[in-house]
């Protein structure tokens, strides 16, 4: 009888998560399908479901095929892959407001992007012009990532010094993309401003599957580390008495983590505040147990970054807001939250 | 059971020596008490045990095997450390946090087993009504408990402890030292923990060990031990010791002058 | 340095001779102050006709006004703007006079603009445009302290109406004559500009049919002119609708690409400068010699799904022009020449937006008419 009622508390746990899982990804399907079906050109959802499982060159599947489904599948996953990040970087760095700004990630990746729009300096020669500013983000992205590596094999892999490095970081790309903004013509300029707000328009449905590829490999990858990462949660001494390599795993976690931002960003341009709030929202549900918590924090995403490519389509219906504008106005509240309530409610 | 051997350890962080040709013994059963000044290299000495840190020279044996020809999951099989530190920053119930404790052999799915150890642990330890609970909304003392909970529950042959009482109340604290004397008894554990209060290390360690500027002072019975000389020359104080009662009692009597010690020294 | 205050002399001494030579002829022509009221309401005591001018805006309307002789007159130029904003046009500039790369470069309000240079150069006029003297509060306070006055002129107007936007561009015009001396030729111009706006708007109020239209950046991809940008004028007066209108407000935005579908423009237009982003070409404007570049430009741009459907695209009614045109300068009558054609090719099939930015330039502009201004899908 004992025996099965501590079971039971186990499954009683387990079903608490699952069911907030399950609610998310009721969430991100709804979501998604209101994405699909939200938009100038009205499509009946029966003629959705059609035009999706059939090939055709009339206005409906245009319209779905090539502008709803890449915007919805794009907004879900760089949700989901932004939220990953930001939970990783999160428990990595045992810091409730980091995020790929705290690590100086998107400001070596917006670097990167006006590099490629300024200076026309491809690091991969014969790319179409539609991937040159992506994999010039991306390895920008990366490069950064290398660099606070380095900094943290220096001075060792405390949360101090990568977020510390980060912001250093941060403000050397910055100034950097200052001085490129300088010399930039005006056009040139507009873009770069335009890429560092983030959009959704520049989805398509290969980026959504190279985005997928790289979460569904990332996500697994940390799954399987799941419990040593929840192991981190307890602290460092406690990780390490638990026979934890804290250094090892966190020089991993980064890796990892740095494919998904810069891959997330790169094509998107910065969606702020995405990778801040999903993983607090999903960790104040669902708990530190990470091999919930890692579904619960990209689901979490995908929901809050559909929510907000449906916003911004819907604020003046046939404009598109700027989704940066979005998610900023539902993060920054949050981000005071976190600051005000401190680290004993959420963190 | 394992039989725990230090021989001739050695450890410095860069040219500063730490721990000074560290030679000693712990049995099953029994329970090995730490004491020392601040800064005597007790912690550093408990992460040696714990593996967390090798030694620059010599070498740690399990039942006479060293430890560096031995897996590193193995390892941590036979060894718990709980760090001094008893702050549990992450949102994790009390579940969550013991069954942690058995980090190596937990995978995707939990087995029966892992659920059961949880479960007699948090019962013997009197936790299961806190089971539920969120972990840092407890008290210190139930934190402390805690935290013990997930160094048993992956049932060590070696149990390392960095001052589990420290900023305890005195009820707790009986309370924690007893439950670690018992189940050290009863499952055979070979038990070290670092103490600051020199009473109770009087009171529940087997055997003491002294450590100043990183080497043994002295080791022994806690009634052998813990002289008025040991305390004047490794404590720099002047105290009474009190062998009247039940227990060994340390009446701490003034420090002193750091001049005058330091000149004996140099003697 | 020293190169400067060589070549500063120089110009001095040309001036003076020039002066001189032409003394009889402009004799008339008295020094004298006079009151202006510029295009921010400020009441300004300007000596005219001025000989040193600080010029931070239009140097196109300048010297159309002033002609090649009010070049000279120039003692220090925002040339920072031109490099930046324009750079084919400061290719022109300095291709033809060579001494305007060596003019003192007073820079950009708001960004790189130094008061301390403008006052070492005594002038005795500042020009600069409406957009900068939120900028320029403070440094108008200390160059007037100086005896320096400074003028704005407004060819941005942010008006709905057109009548009063109209107003201004040519208010400012005037300033222009009456600070240069050149108050007749600033009349010509301003009834020119006014006599080829009114030949298209007249044309118009016959059409009963209004075409759609948009017009889309090239920094980004779903960029549209809306409600408040200066291409909803042109077209507005070119009897055609802007369909970003409808949803877009501000000057510009993004629109939804399925919008563009559903609303299925007869007229698409894309504008760009001479530096076109990204691909690192240029395509149009002052310094190119054909239009094959912006022709290839126009094909990818519009490569995007659907858009063999539209009609603008069918029908190859998708150009492509320079964005300098658009708004900004005397002569931008011109953009909405060509888009009142490019709506109305009918009925303005003998109306030739080229051959009046030639004209323009050769009875204005102190430069030779050159490049690719606009072109359309071949």
């Amino acid at each position: 009888m004992q025996e099965m009622q501590e079971i039971c508390l186990y499954r009683e746990l387990v079903f608490r998560r699952l069911l907030f899982i399950s609610l998310f990804l009721i969430l991100c399907i709804v979501l998604s399908l209101l994405n699909l079906s939200i938009g100038p050109i009205s499509i009946g959802i029966g003629e959705i479901f059609h035009t999706l499982i059939t090939q055709g060159n009339d206005t409906a599947h245009v319209v779905i095929w090539d502008y709803r489904l890449p915007w919805t599948l794009m907004a879900l996953l760089v949700g989901g892959a932004l939220g990953l990040a930001g939970l990783e970087m999160q428990t990595i760095l045992n810091n409730p407001l980091a995020s790929s700004y705290t690590l100086g990630i998107s400001a070596g990746a917006g670097f990167g992007a006006a590099l490629a729009y300024i200076l026309g300096i491809k690091v991969l020669p014969n790319v179409p012009m539609e991937f040159v500013v992506p994999i010039n983000a991306f390895v920008f992205a990366f490069l950064t990532c290398m660099l606070i590596m380095l900094i943290g094999k220096i001075r060792g892999f405390t949360s101090e010094t990568l977020v510390l490095g980060g912001i250093a970081i941060s403000f050397m790309f910055q100034s950097l993309l200052a001085l490129l903004e300088y010399y930039a013509s005006e056009e040139t300029l507009q873009a770069i401003v335009f890429w560092l707000f983030g959009s959704l328009t520049k989805a398509s449905l290969f980026k959504a599957q190279v985005v997928f590829i790289v979460l569904a490999i990332v996500a697994t990858l940390l799954m399987l580390k799941s419990w040593k990462i929840t192991a981190l949660r307890l602290g460092d001494e406690k990780a390490k008495s638990l026979g934890v390599n804290t250094e090892r795993l966190r020089i991993e976690v980064l890796i990892y983590v740095s494919l998904l931002t810069s891959v997330a960003i790169c094509f998107v341009g910065i969606i702020g505040f995405v990778g801040l709030v999903a993983p607090h929202m999903a960790r104040m549900l669902i708990g530190e147990d990470q091999r919930f918590l890692i579904v619960g924090s990209i689901l979490c995403g995908g929901v809050i970054l559909s929510a907000g490519a449906i916003t911004s389509k819907v604020i003046v219906p046939g404009a598109i807001f700027p989704i940066g504008i979005i998610t900023s106005m539902l993060g920054v509240p949050f981000f005071m939250f976190l600051v005000i309530r401190g680290r004993k409610q959420i963190w | 059971m394992v039989e725990l051997g230090v021989r001739d350890v050695s450890f410095g962080y860069g040219s500063e020596v730490v721990i000074k040709n560290v030679t000693l013994n712990a049995f099953p059963g029994k329970m090995v008490a730490i004491i020392g000044p601040n800064g005597s290299g007790k912690t550093t000495l408990l992460k040696l045990l714990a593996n967390i840190i090798k030694p620059s020279t010599g070498k740690i044996m399990f039942d006479g095997v060293d430890i560096r020809r031995m897996d590193k999951d193995e390892i941590t099989k036979i060894v718990s450390y709980s760090p001094q530190e008893n702050v549990i920053p992450g949102i994790l119930t009390v579940y969550e946090v013991v069954l942690l404790g058995r980090i190596p052999y937990l995978s995707w799915r939990i087995s029966r087993d892992d659920l059961e150890i949880t479960k007699n642990v948090l019962e013997e330890l009197g936790l299961e009504i806190y089971a539920r609970k969120y972990a840092n909304q407890l008290s210190g003392g139930e934190r402390q408990m805690i935290l013990i909970a997930q160094a048993l529950v992956r049932e060590p042959k070696l149990l390392l402890l960095d001052e589990p009482v420290s900023n305890l109340d005195i009820r707790n604290q009986l309370e924690i030292l007893d439950l670690i004397k018992r189940i050290t008894r009863q499952k055979e554990i070979t038990t070290i923990t670092v103490l600051h209060d020199l009473n109770l290390a009087a009171r529940y360690a087997d055997k003491l060990v002294v450590l100043n500027r990183g080497s043994i002072y002295t080791c022994g019975e806690p009634e052998a031990v813990l002289t008025p000389d040991m305390l004047s020359s490794v404590y720099g104080v002047e105290a009474k010791i009190n062998r009247n009662n039940r227990f060994v009692q340390i009446i701490p009597i003034r420090p002193l002058n750091r001049g005058v010690e330091a000149l004996g020294q140099n003697f | 340095m020293k190169s400067k205050v060589i070549v500063l002399f120089f110009l001095l001494v040309a001036v003076m001779l020039l002066g001189c030579a032409q003394k009889p002829v402009e004799k008339p022509e008295e020094a004298k102050v006079i009151k202006i009221t510029d295009l921010v309401g400020r009441e300004v005591s300007v000596k005219v006709p001025v000989a040193k001018v600080v010029l931070l805006y239009g140097l196109e309307d300048y010297s159309a006004v002033g002609g090649k002789d009010a070049l000279k007159k120039i003692v220090g130029l925002n040339s920072w703007r031109y490099k930046k904003y324009r750079p084919d046009w400061w290719q022109a500039w300095v291709a033809n006079y060579p001494w305007m790369a060596e003019l003192p470069d007073v820079g950009q309000p708001g960004k790189t603009f130094e008061v301390e240079d403008v006052i070492k150069l005594k002038p005795d006029v500042v020009i600069a445009d409406k957009s900068m003297y939120k900028y320029m509060e403070e440094d108008i306070k200390r160059l007037e302290k100086a005896g320096i006055p400074v003028v704005f002129t407004d060819y941005f107007p942010h008006s709905d109406n057109v009548t009063q936007l109209f107003d201004e561009v040519n208010k400012s015009t005037l300033i222009l004559g009456k600070l240069l001396g050149k108050e007749d030729r600033a009349k010509q111009l301003v009834d020119f500009f006014k006599e080829k706006v009114n030949k298209v708007v007249e044309r118009t109020e016959k059409v009963s049919v209004k075409p759609k239209a948009v017009v889309f950046a090239t920094w980004a991809e779903w960029r549209a002119y809306g409600k408040k940008g200066m291409y909803n004028f042109w077209i507005e007066m070119g009897d055609g609708e802007n369909i970003a209108a409808k949803v877009v407000d501000a000057s510009s935005g993004d629109v939804n690409p399925e919008f563009v579908l559903k609303e299925n423009p007869d007229v698409i237009v894309f504008t760009c400068n001479n530096n076109f982003p990204s691909g690192q070409r240029v395509a149009i404007g002052y310094t190119v010699d054909n239009t094959t570049i912006a022709k290839e430009a126009l094909k990818e741009l519009i490569n995007r799904p659907g858009w063999e459907n539209i009609n603008a695209v069918k029908e190859k009614r998708v150009y492509i022009i320079h964005h300098g045109l658009s708004h900004g300068h005397i002569f931008e009558f011109v953009c909405l020449q060509y888009i009142a054609k490019w709506l109305h090719p009918e009925l303005f099939k003998d109306l030739n937006p080229e051959e009046s930015l030639k004209t323009f330039y050769d009875n204005f502009i102190p430069l030779p008419y050159h490049g690719v201004w606009a072109t359309e899908l071949s």
